[in-house]
């Protein structure tokens, strides 16, 4: 991942072409320069980019922190919509409020016969969790629910229907069988209840055509069960409205203690994963702490060397080739086409020298005309190989190297038969 | 402290008891027996302190030969030993099949040997040796290391030695050229033996072909009892690499051959080595025994990173001998340094004796010099030919003074040397 682009590769052209000077600098460049630059910057982009990423994330999951606390309904929330107002008033009344966050601690949390359980943010309930929250509300004398939503009462598995609360009246109480209930109470204005009728274990109150706004339903070996249509009735804001407070503190204060349950972010996260322990065989995890304990063990078992690493001085590694590839760049740094090709003249003319028997202080004009005699080439252009003006440039340079080769070959094999003329 | 794999297969053995009473306490009360069995396991081990390593005598093996060492582990504890030694040597040391598992009752005693295999010339040490001593269980074990000296010299291999037949029979060759040449003088009578074609005519001793009835010639043997000097340039020079190889091996390489060649000759050979000190020295050594010396001395050689003195290696080539004597620098003939350091003392040395230089010489050279396809490779051609002329004035200029100097790739050296030697005696100039 990179947002540089590439830098375009330094072109490379043979030797003989006239070579650019721009061309050329890149090429003798150490390596180590501009690649290694390049190479920086990359990895600047990448720091910086990771960066970018890792607020960009931070700022997100923030949001989503901040955007989905359930403090409605909270016992603990002072605000407009927090329960804490009910909370501080059943306490004062002698009973002990504890506060459950979460399925664990609802778990924990010790409910009995002298227990009511209140759920009041039955919007973060989780239907893969009910079996759990059943579980530890099973031994509750009573659960107090507070809710308008058909999918939270189904899951406490009531199926009444939920309509608009009639709007001709305030809703007004009779007495309806349950002594959380007193006649000629009143309470705020509605806007839903349940579509429910009477029966011996049913018992809708604040009934008006048939929808009642608070139904106590008893079932057998199970906790009483009492749900109220209007949930934000119980904030802190609206609790005062006619006598919903006094409905709510008789319908929480059958006994001496309440377990009010909180859903949590965590309960909603790891609900997956409970049910997937819950399905699980019991041996299975155990047996999972078995293998890791001897993945651990192998990892003692591999860390112990036999002995200590040993270690050995090695010599240095010194080409011997190495001093003349340093003279050879710097010729080439320097550009000393002169010098090069002075040499390279001076090389081949000992060898000539040599070849066609001549003593060693022979002028080159010497050579070129021994030389010119015994291939037939013509002698100027002999001469001028030997003894020409010296390059001036890479080019012309190149061409002086290919050019003695060629008379120094022209001399080592002459029986070769040229191509066809 | 040690465990072995039959740990974690022991541990993991503890699903069976998970699977009778599935819980996580189960898990961990198994943990928890696995660490008390391999603690007990440990405790019931052979104390490493109690056992005692002894190695056999140290070896010497050419470079890229197999030898193997031998130790020797003494159980002196109170209880049995069962476990796994290792004997560990340095990576050059090649050492294959370095773990032994050992089962040793108590007061007795095994050999145990590990195969070696040098990468290295030189003294190639033994590092530590490890003793893991497993309890009756085989869970855990108690480890301990001590250090048991031994040492494997890995000799220069003496590539060159194919050569050494040819060039024996030239040197018998030359012993009735030598007889024709210098005939009399200095020439010492040798053996008859029966005329084969080729041979001399001159040669033929007609008293002894009259009593054999057949041809019979003598033969006569060169001078003998010449010395031959080597001295061995060590210094940094000699660490110059040529086709991925040390000058100084090649020197060695060289040294070796006309080592050889020179003692069959009747010749005595002595060898001087060092960089800005004598590093190794053989003088006066029975021909018989010379090629064994002139390795073990030069095995442990290595390049130094240091100039030559060469004041100094003249020095000690007046200390083996004051007689004339054929003396052979294996060095590298490098301009400035044999202008700097080396003429001078040269000038000095061509006075008693006659001096040869022996010169490794790098193909990549000449190579480069003739590769000039790209801009790039002229400048390195020139640079090439550059050094070439160099060397080519340096080498005329030590000829002036009346040395020779034999430069050769690394693989040609030692016969060119060798053959540089024969013309020497063949000629009668040592």
């Amino acid at each position: 991942m990179s947002v540089i682009p590439e830098t375009t590769e330094v072109v490379r052209t043979p030797g003989d072409g006239p070579a650019e000077p721009a061309t050329d600098a890149g090429q003798e460049a150490p390596a180590g320069g501009p690649g290694r630059r390049r190479r920086r910057r990359r990895l600047v982009a990448v720091l910086v980019g990771t960066l970018a990423l890792a607020a960009l994330g931070f700022v997100l999951v923030a949001a989503l922190l901040t955007s989905t606390t359930t403090d409605a309904l909270d016992p603990d929330s002072a605000g407009p919509t927090g329960s804490r107002a009910l909370a501080r008033v059943l306490a004062d009344h002698g009973v002990s409020v504890d506060i459950a966050r979460g399925v664990d601690a609802l778990a924990d949390a010790g409910v009995d016969a002298d227990t009511t359980v209140v759920v009041t943010a039955t919007r973060f309930l989780d239907p893969l969790l009910m079996p759990d929250i059943d579980d530890a509300i099973s031994s509750a004398a009573r659960v107090v629910v507070t809710t308008d939503d058909p999918v939270a009462l189904d899951l406490f598995g009531l199926d009444w229907p939920v309509v608009g609360y009639p709007a001709s009246a305030d809703p007004v109480a009779v007495d309806c069988g349950t002594t959380d209930v007193r006649a000629g109470e009143r309470l705020g204005v509605m806007d839903r209840g349940f579509l429910v009728s009477a029966s011996p274990t049913v018992l809708p109150c604040f009934v008006s055509d048939g929808v009642a706004a608070y139904v106590v339903t008893e079932r057998s070996g199970e906790p009483t069960l009492a749900v109220f249509a209007d949930p934000p009735a119980w904030t802190n804001e609206r609790i005062l409205d006619g006598d919903t407070g006094a409905l709510a503190l008789r319908a929480m204060g059958h006994t001496s203690r309440v377990v009010w349950y909180v859903p949590t972010l965590d309960d909603l996260q790891g609900s997956g994963a409970r049910v997937i322990r819950a399905a699980l065989p019991r041996w299975f995890t155990p047996s999972l702490w078995l293998a890791a304990a001897a993945l651990a063990g192998l990892a003692l078992v591999r860390g112990r060397r036999l002995g200590r690493l040993v270690r050995e001085p090695l010599p240095v590694v010194v080409r011997a080739i190495e001093t003349t590839r340093a003279r050879g760049a710097l010729y080439r740094r320097s550009r000393d086409t002169r010098r090069a090709g002075a040499i390279l003249r001076s090389a081949t003319l000992a060898r000539l020298r040599r070849r066609l028997g001549l003593p060693s202080h022979a002028p080159a004009d010497v050579v070129a005309e021994r030389l010119a005699a015994v291939t037939g080439r013509s002698q100027d252009a002999v001469a001028a190989v030997l003894t020409g003006p010296l390059p001036a440039d890479e080019a012309a340079l190149g061409a002086l190297a290919r050019d003695l080769t060629a008379l120094e070959d022209l001399l080592s094999s002459p029986p070769r038969t040229e191509g066809p003329s | 402290m040690a465990l072995s794999r039959r740990f974690p297969v022991l541990v993991l053995a503890g699903v069976f008891a998970v699977l009778a009473a599935p819980s996580a306490a189960t898990a961990w009360a198994w943990v928890g027996l696995c660490v008390v069995v391999a603690g007990v396991d440990m405790l019931l081990s052979a104390d490493p302190r109690g056992v005692s390593f002894a190695r056999g005598p140290g070896s010497q093996v050419r470079l890229g030969e197999a030898a193997s060492t031998t130790l020797y582990v003494t159980n002196g504890s109170r209880r049995h030993l069962r476990g796994v030694v290792r004997d560990a040597w340095l990576p050059s040391a090649g050492s294959s099949g370095e773990r032994h598992t050992v089962d040793v009752p108590v007061g007795e005693r095994r050999a145990l040997t590990t195969g070696l295999r040098p990468v290295r010339r030189g003294d190639r040490p033994a590092d530590h040796v490890t003793l893991r001593a497993f309890g009756p269980l085989g869970v855990a074990a108690r480890q301990r290391s001590v250090p048991v000296p031994g040492v494997v010299r890995a000799l220069p291999p003496f590539h060159s030695r194919k050569h050494l037949p040819s060039r024996l029979a030239v040197l018998r060759q030359i012993d009735g050229r030598s007889a024709v040449r210098i005939r009399g003088a200095g020439t010492e009578f040798d053996s008859l033996r029966d005329y084969v074609d080729g041979d001399d005519v001159r040669s033929i001793d007609w008293r002894a072909t009259a009593r054999r009835r057949a041809p019979v010639v003598r033969t006569w043997q060169p001078e003998r009892d010449r010395r031959v000097v080597l001295v061995l340039d060590t210094s940094r020079l000699s660490a110059g690499r040529v086709l991925d190889m040390p000058r100084l091996d090649a020197s060695m390489d060289a040294a070796l051959l006309l080592a050889a060649l020179a003692s069959r000759a009747g010749d005595r050979v002595d060898l001087v080595a060092g960089d800005r000190r004598v590093r190794a020295r053989v003088s006066g050594v029975d021909r018989t025994r010379l090629l064994a010396e002139l390795v073990t001395a030069m095995a442990p050689l290595e390049p130094t990173l240091v100039e030559a003195d060469w004041t100094r290696l003249a020095a000690g080539v007046a200390q083996v001998t004051r007689r004339r004597a054929l003396v052979v620098l294996l060095t590298t003939v490098e301009p400035v340094v044999v202008e700097e350091t080396l003429l001078p003392t040269l000038a000095a040395l061509t006075r008693h004796h006659r001096v040869v230089i022996a010169s490794v010489a790098d193909p990549t050279v000449a190579a480069m010099a003739a590769t000039r396809s790209s801009t790039r490779e002229v400048y390195d051609a020139a640079a090439a030919e550059r050094s070439q002329a160099s060397k080519d004035r340096v080498v005329e200029a030590l000829g002036r003074l009346g040395v020779t100097v034999v430069d050769a790739p690394p693989e040609q050296l030692p016969p060119a040397l060798a053959d540089h030697y024969l013309m020497l005696k063949s000629r009668g100039l040592l």
